[in-house]
């Protein structure tokens, strides 16, 4: 079959249906969610696949950096280990004065679901991974993501049977009020493209250091409390300004996502009377 | 061009860019380069564009912009818009100049990764999303627009060959 090349008989058309697709993409949220359930299945395998082949490539590759890493790790597990026990008899004491107060504490009876990331945005902006796990498995908008060392990852924006859409925390749509474990400073850690997050709208008063934890604040019911986020590499204040911004190294590490953690029994409370997600 | 002649590319549309989509969406945190991804479907229809011409370039485009859009949390039809556009502009440059050179299509494609970019963010930026633009162009489109062009090196010759296969030269029958 010949065919001359060239030709732009239907450009206008495609150019047309562009933006129709643009313009009724609302509409088209349907069929994005079969898309989603549809294409997981093949994505779970593509992904398996490259992360097997990767892990021995770069187990191969980077052997010597490995046996490094692990001296390292084995002296940090040490010291772990003796903040540990500290911490455990100091947990113990919180304990009770927790049975005292007949406090409820929402993080400690959060109940986790494993799933894989099956894929992330293709268009390099980097603020979605999708995962395999959807409503079929309990899922619901809103609820929380942590990576598989329990930090703060994003949350759940689009539901699909099989597989959900995460809004991670680089990204700058995303907004989540933090603060700082330390001062208690309060805040909005906001994600930045191909860049650090801030914690910004910190007044000028409260107090920041570096190399402080910046926790979830869990204002409004929206995200469990006291999840870790990341640590303060830089404070940025001007005399002027009312405000402190923070830049955050995320304690997540977002290039290396595989697996995460959805915060099942933790249902977002969104005050209607305010707000409306859906 | 006819009805008849349309359909081998569209067929090859069809099955090609929902697997470079998928590929895409799946691989690409795989072969990323300091966080730099490369956009295999763009590669694709700019390629497909300059060795087809406009119609079948921009029928790729909107095939694989729907495709991307479906992976992507971004409001729906940014990248076909975007692709589209791409793919018409780099018509305009008329595929045959383009081919007799070896470092054109190359050129193209690193060209066509930046506009991608701009027309994506100005569609972003339309929808309220909030867009750095320096930034973006900086860290994410220049570094990847790159990163495409030198995939062509190899990618480019591959389209060749799958464009000799969907439509084959006739050969004459002495």
């Amino acid at each position: 079959m010949v065919e001359t090349r060239g030709g732009r008989r239907f450009a206008v058309l495609f150019l047309v249906g562009a933006f129709l697709v643009l313009i009724l993409g609302r509409w088209i949220s349907p069929v994005d969610h079969v898309a989603m359930s549809v294409t997981a299945p093949f994505a779970a395998v593509i992904n398996g696949a490259a992360n097997g082949v990767g892990d021995t490539l770069s187990g191969f590759l980077n052997a010597g950096q490995i046996q490094g890493e692990n001296a390292a790790l084995k002296k940090q597990n040490a010291r772990l280990i003796e903040r540990l026990v500290k911490l455990q008899s100091q947990a113990h004491d919180d304990a009770q004065l927790r049975r005292m107060l007949n406090f409820e504490d929402g993080n400690s009876h959060m109940d986790y679901l494993p799933a894989r990331v099956i894929y992330s945005d293709p268009t390099g902006l980097g603020s979605y991974i999708v995962i395999n796990k959807g409503s079929r498995d309990g899922l619901r908008e809103g609820m929380t993501v942590l990576d598989q060392d329990g930090y703060f990852v994003g949350s759940i924006t689009d539901l699909a049977v099989t597989s959900a859409r995460i809004l991670l925390m680089l990204s700058p749509s995303s907004s989540v009020a933090a603060m700082d474990h330390n001062t208690q400073a309060q805040g909005l850690i906001e994600g930045r493209y191909a860049g650090s997050p801030e914690l910004k709208y910190v007044l000028t008063g409260s107090k920041l250091h570096v190399n402080d934890l910046i926790v979830t604040q869990g204002q409004a019911n929206l995200y469990p409390r006291n999840l870790v986020m990341g640590q303060v590499v830089s404070v940025s204040r001007s005399p002027q300004s009312v405000f402190q911004t923070a830049q955050i190294h995320p304690a997540a590490d977002f290039a290396h996502l595989e697996i995460v953690q959805v915060v099942r029994n933790w249902i977002p409370h969104y005050p209607a009377r305010l707000i409306n997600p859906h | 061009m006819n009805a008849r002649t349309f359909h081998p590319g569209l067929f090859t549309a069809l099955w090609l860019l929902p697997v470079l989509a998928l590929l895409q969406a799946a691989l690409v945190s795989h072969i990323a380069v300091r966080g730099i991804l490369p956009s295999i479907v763009l590669i694709a229809v700019v390629n497909w564009g300059i060795l087809r011409g406009a119609d079948q370039g921009m029928l790729w485009a909107f095939i694989g912009g729907i495709m991307l859009d479906f992976y992507s949390g971004y409001p729906f039809g940014t990248s076909t818009v975007a692709l589209v556009i791409v793919a018409s502009l780099v018509s305009l440059g008329e595929g045959t100049f383009i081919r007799t050179h070896a470092l054109l299509p190359l050129l193209t494609v690193l060209g066509a990764t930046l506009l991608y970019y701009l027309i994506a963010l100005f569609v972003l930026q339309s929808a309220q999303e909030p867009v750095d633009w320096v930034r973006i162009m900086r860290y994410i489109a220049l570094p990847a627009a790159v990163y495409n062009a030198l995939l062509n090196i190899v990618a480019y010759p591959l389209m060749r060959r799958l464009d000799a296969r969907v439509y084959p030269v006739p050969r004459a029958n002495w």
